[in-house]
């Protein structure tokens, strides 16, 4: 009769480091790879929540990126910080996701004016916390809401930007413009309310 | 608090709002997360992976093809040179002269029709012996004299060809029968009855 090798954890998964977590994920340890999805899956899961429409979209995203992280680990040379890798590979993720979604990037000239869709004074967070302006991000087209994301907070220059998407750095300033004067325009009513 | 009017300040209360936020999840649970997520992602990783495809790709196939078509035309082009046979078993051969049999009743009415028979069954060289290539000057090709035609060495190189392939001589032809009528009917009598035949 054979004993089953039962799977070694570690004396405290919470304290590994990221070069131990990713040695462990190559040798295809599970209690590894459950470590490092603990120790990354809200962060990410926030990145790509400001790159989703909704919590739905944001978990497929999520989902699908650490099947990458986990299926690429071997490519991870340790030059830079694991976080910022699994980072990248979030927000690709995310590019990828929606240009899977028909003309994601088409221009909305009749989109209602942002405070209108505000109704409630509850809608009008007193203090502007994550979740406040996560929910007004979401609220936005979504080619505004990307070319935001990627140049406001991911730091990506409008050439850049235009690579990624495959348009043209004019269109990727006209939108980031939108998408500014949107948020703008809300936040500033909000500060008034 | 007064909120500037400039997109900087915007900018940097999304960049900072997001940035900042700590490694725990939220109380209110927005930022977490549902479980099912790495139950789905846990059974990604357990599902056997598909086994590769065993194709081969047509590029494969064409270098395949490339590298046997070049291997064939390397043999040919480097298989050393075998000097003919030819010339040896000719050279062994007796050589009989070529007869030319013309057939004198056809040749009346038609153009000659010459038989040429081939020498008997050419033995087989049992053993060729090959003469070591010394260069001469006969075999260097000599320039053509202004004038002369080029020796047609086609139908020289058929004749011999022939001459080896052609069946035995035919037999010789038996004796005349005496009592046959020779040579073309007399028709003269027929003539001067007639009257067409002047005497």
């Amino acid at each position: 009769m054979t004993v089953q090798k039962p799977i070694q954890h570690p004396f405290n998964m919470q304290q590994l480091t990221d070069q131990e977590l990713v040695q462990g994920v190559l040798n295809g340890n599970p209690a590894y790879q459950r470590a490092l999805y603990q120790k990354y899956s809200v962060p990410m899961f926030r990145v790509v929540l400001r790159f989703a429409r909704d919590r739905a979209e944001a978990e497929d995203m999520l989902q699908e990126g650490f099947i990458r992280v986990f299926r690429d680990m071997g490519q991870f040379r340790g030059e830079g910080a694991l976080g910022g890798w699994i980072r990248r590979i979030m927000v690709n993720t995310a590019l990828s996701h929606l240009r899977k979604q028909r003309d994601f990037l088409r221009d909305t000239p009749d989109f209602s004016p942002f405070e209108n869709l505000l109704r409630t004074e509850e809608d009008f967070a007193s203090n502007m916390d994550a979740e406040t302006l996560l929910r007004y991000l979401q609220r936005l087209p979504p080619g505004y809401r990307t070319v935001f994301n990627l140049y406001v907070i991911e730091g990506f220059s409008h050439e850049e930007i235009a690579e990624q998407l495959g348009i043209s750095i004019g269109t990727s300033k006209s939108q980031l413009f939108k998408a500014r004067e949107y948020l703008k325009r809300i936040v500033d009513k909000s500060f008034i309310t | 608090m007064k909120y500037s009017k400039d997109f900087t300040a915007l900018d940097e209360l999304f960049r900072e709002t997001f940035e900042a936020l700590p490694d725990t999840p939220s109380p209110s649970g927005w930022d977490e997360p549902s479980p099912r997520i790495w139950e789905n992602i846990q059974a990604h990783l357990q599902a056997p992976s598909a086994p590769p495809r065993r194709r081969f790709s047509s590029t494969w196939i064409y270098v395949g093809a490339a590298v046997v078509a070049l291997s064939v035309g390397l043999y040919w082009a480097l298989l050393p040179s075998t000097p003919s046979t030819k010339g040896d078993i000719l050279a062994e051969a007796p050589s009989q002269a070529t007869e030319v049999v013309v057939d004198k009743r056809s040749a009346d009415h038609s153009p000659a029709r010459a038989v040429i028979p081939g020498p008997p069954a050419v033995p087989k060289a049992s053993k060729v012996v090959r003469k070591p290539f010394v260069p001469s000057t006969e075999t260097i090709s000599q320039p053509l004299q202004e004038g002369v035609p080029a020796p047609n060495t086609t139908i020289r190189r058929q004749v011999e060809e022939y001459r080896r392939c052609a069946t035995p001589p035919l037999l010789p032809l038996p004796p005349r029968n005496p009592a046959l009528r020779s040579g073309p009917p007399d028709v003269r009598p027929l003539l001067l009855r007639e009257g067409n035949l002047k005497d």
